[in-house]
């Protein structure tokens, strides 16, 4: 059903209809930040990388040939600007001898109000919790998921499976912390 | 002994087992889709919402300022023209004495601010190349700066985006301005001479004039085309894209005029409610200009134009001269090639790669011989080449320029790999255009003479990123004021 309306919406934007951008973004931003954010591991860096994506894919809209996977023609625009991105970055980090690693996590998120997603960042490991929020969030199928990441199938529902567990256990214990804190305030 | 069902047992310790592990199953899929549904609701909240930014930077917001703070800006300056007393008439009624001239009172928000408007844009912008040049001595005949101009009318944006519309408007007015050091434009100082060129010459023209005040070349090409259509009042969402970009060798002149000049030109077309993406740019060159004479300057110009500004400019200065002209011949012709801005885009990407190749005498690996052969082979493979294609064309060296690896990287499959296929052998004959001279002036040559071609024959458009215009086909222009206000394209008187 989103493949049709984001076909439809291409179309449209092609024929020269700027709202169509707004259906483009809506249907697909979950699916690109997720794509991106693994590529560059740095959230501002995707925030800024998926805006680049809209604007090229507003620019280009001409080259986008109707029938062919919307989809797949967005994300290939929003991996060229992540790894020219990163290019461009890693040009400039590597004169900056006081940046330092993330604290805490896998990617530094900043000041975000999704708890459980800020404790998947905490407890799984890099290629976990990419899995879990590109299927979670972005809405990606597995097999998409090994693509994108070059992994086998295989590795990448294992991987999911355990990263469950993994976030299963630590919201069982974020919990029973939960309530004993709330126990002692009621004591 | 009691006799015990062994068998029976043994199943029923299977049955139960498969229903714990059944249980257990469906225990963890609960667990999972519990979780996965606690990410899914913070998921608005994790994925930033950059939608706003993208529109403001794709321009589908007002560039200059929307309908509502026109209409509240119209109500304010009307009022303020009330409030305001009209101190002239009362200093004449007292002292006799007239001001000569009141810039305020012809900057009111009326409907007849239009002309102004248009008036004003041209003043600012002009006063900007008379600094420059006045810094030179004058009369000296030396370009002083060098403007490149163009106007994207909202109608050919709208004909860009569209693969299935067909106009790409023609009268797309792109080229170079170079005035003299007095501020005068010869007509060899267009470059190249388009339609829009020749429209605006034809507008100034007359038999024994070849010299033209800047200020008269702007005001034929906004107020002319402004009546005649380059320029579209349109709706936020479709605009119109004016670029000028200032070529100078003067350090200063970026801070010292070009913000003033956009500013006022915002204003202008924001008091004319004319929707534009306006670009300045002011790029600095050295060796100076001024060394040069105007046509030199011109085709120099209009050559690193052609080349998407990609190749050492210096390395231009001390080019031979035959390359300068074969390369300005591709410009002339390119300019009344019914292309699309993507395919125009393409061939000054691929020229300016065959040009950096040519310039350091690269080496071909394969023979003229072996890129016939390659040819021979994709002329084999054209039912998977992904675009709509005359099998003829694919005999011809230069419509391998029209296309662009970036343009093509979404593919897949078959078609993915007959556009590798094309793209090889762009790259051969690119390779092969650069390993002398004598091949790449050749090269040039016959990608002049196959733009050429296309030009002549309307219909026949290789560009594979949309269709061709039909030259024929416009109706004229009448001017937004009008109620019968079209698409914005003009024919030529």
């Amino acid at each position: 059903m989103n493949e049709e309306r984001l076909e439809k919406a291409m179309v449209a934007l092609q024929k020269g209809d700027g709202n169509a951008l707004a259906e483009i973004y809506q249907i697909t931003s979950k699916g690109v930040f997720t794509f991106v954010l693994p590529i560059l591991r740095d959230y501002q860096l995707a925030e800024d990388v998926m805006q680049d994506t809209y604007v090229s894919c507003y620019e280009n809209i001409a080259s986008y040939r109707p029938g062919t996977n919307p989809r797949n023609w967005l994300l290939t625009i929003a991996k060229n600007t992540a790894l020219s991105k990163l290019r461009k970055r890693n040009k400039e980090l590597s004169f900056d001898f006081d940046s330092e690693p993330n604290a805490g996590g896998v990617y530094y998120l900043g000041e975000i109000d999704s708890p459980t997603i800020a404790l998947a960042n905490n407890v799984l490991a890099e290629d976990e919790f990419n899995i879990v929020m590109m299927y979670a969030i972005g809405g990606y199928k597995h097999k998409e998921i090994a693509e994108f990441l070059h992994m086998p199938l295989g590795t990448v529902t294992w991987k999911y499976a355990t990263a469950l567990k993994k976030l299963r256990k630590a919201l069982a214990d974020e919990e029973s912390k939960y309530a004993l804190k709330r126990q002692l305030q009621s004591n | 002994m009691k006799k015990v069902n062994t068998r029976s047992r043994g199943s029923s310790k299977a049955t139960s087992r498969s229903a714990a592990l059944e249980a257990r199953a469906r225990l963890e899929r609960e667990q999972e889709e519990e979780i996965l549904s606690l990410l899914r609701k913070e998921a608005d909240a994790f994925v930033p919402n950059v939608y706003p930014y993208v529109k403001k930077k794709a321009g589908l917001l007002a560039p200059i300022e929307t309908r509502e703070e026109l209409s509240l800006t119209e109500i304010l300056g009307n009022e303020g023209n009330k409030m305001v007393p009209d101190l002239e008439k009362l200093i004449y009624q007292k002292t006799g004495a007239r001001k000569s001239f009141r810039l305020g009172n012809h900057l009111n928000f009326r409907r007849t601010a239009t002309a102004i408007g248009t008036c004003l844009s041209t003043v600012f912008v002009v006063a900007a190349v008379v600094t420059v040049t006045s810094a030179l001595p004058a009369g000296s005949g030396a370009p002083g700066a060098l403007i490149r101009l163009s106007i994207a009318p909202a109608s050919s944006q709208n004909a860009e985006r569209s693969l299935s519309e067909a106009p790409v408007n023609p009268y797309k007015p792109e080229f170079l301005l170079v005035p003299t050091s007095d501020a005068k434009i010869y007509q060899e100082g267009f470059s190249p001479m388009n339609l829009s060129a020749t429209y605006v010459v034809d507008q100034l023209g007359s038999p024994d004039r070849d010299a033209f005040s800047v200020e008269e070349v702007f005001s034929a090409l906004f107020e002319g085309s402004y009546e005649s259509g380059y320029i579209e009042a349109k709706t936020p969402a479709s605009y119109n894209v004016i670029e000028i970009s200032i070529v100078t060798d003067q350090n200063d002149f970026e801070d010292l005029y070009v913000k003033a000049a956009e500013a006022a030109l915002r204003k202008s077309l924001c008091e004319k409610r004319i929707y534009a993406k306006l670009e300045f740019t002011c790029d600095l060159l050295e060796p100076s200009i001024s060394e040069m004479n105007y046509a030199e300057a011109a085709d120099v110009f209009s050559v690193y134009e052609l080349l998407n500004r990609k190749v050492n400019y210096r390395a231009l200065l001390h080019e031979s001269a035959s390359v300068i002209e074969g390369l300005k011949k591709v410009g002339n012709a390119l300019a009344a090639a019914p292309l699309s801005d993507t395919a125009r885009l393409s061939i000054g990407r691929a020229l300016s790669i065959s040009y950096a190749v040519y310039s350091q005498r690269g080496n071909c690996l394969l023979t003229a011989e072996e890129i016939e052969k390659l040819k021979a082979d994709l002329l084999a493979m054209r039912e998977e080449i992904p675009w709509n294609v005359n099998p003829s064309l694919l005999d011809e060296d230069p419509y391998y320029l029209l296309n662009d690896p970036e343009y093509c990287e979404g593919l897949t499959g078959e078609a993915k790999k007959v556009s590798e296929f094309f793209f090889d052998i762009q790259k051969a004959i690119i390779d092969f255009a650069g390993s002398s001279k004598e091949n790449y002036l050749g090269f040039l040559s016959m990608t002049a003479a196959f733009l050429d071609k296309m030009a002549s024959r309307p219909g026949s458009c290789p560009d594979p990123y949309g269709y061709p215009y039909d030259p024929g086909g416009h109706s004229p222009g009448t001017g937004p004021n009008s109620a019968n206000w079209g698409d914005g394209e003009i024919v030529l008187a």
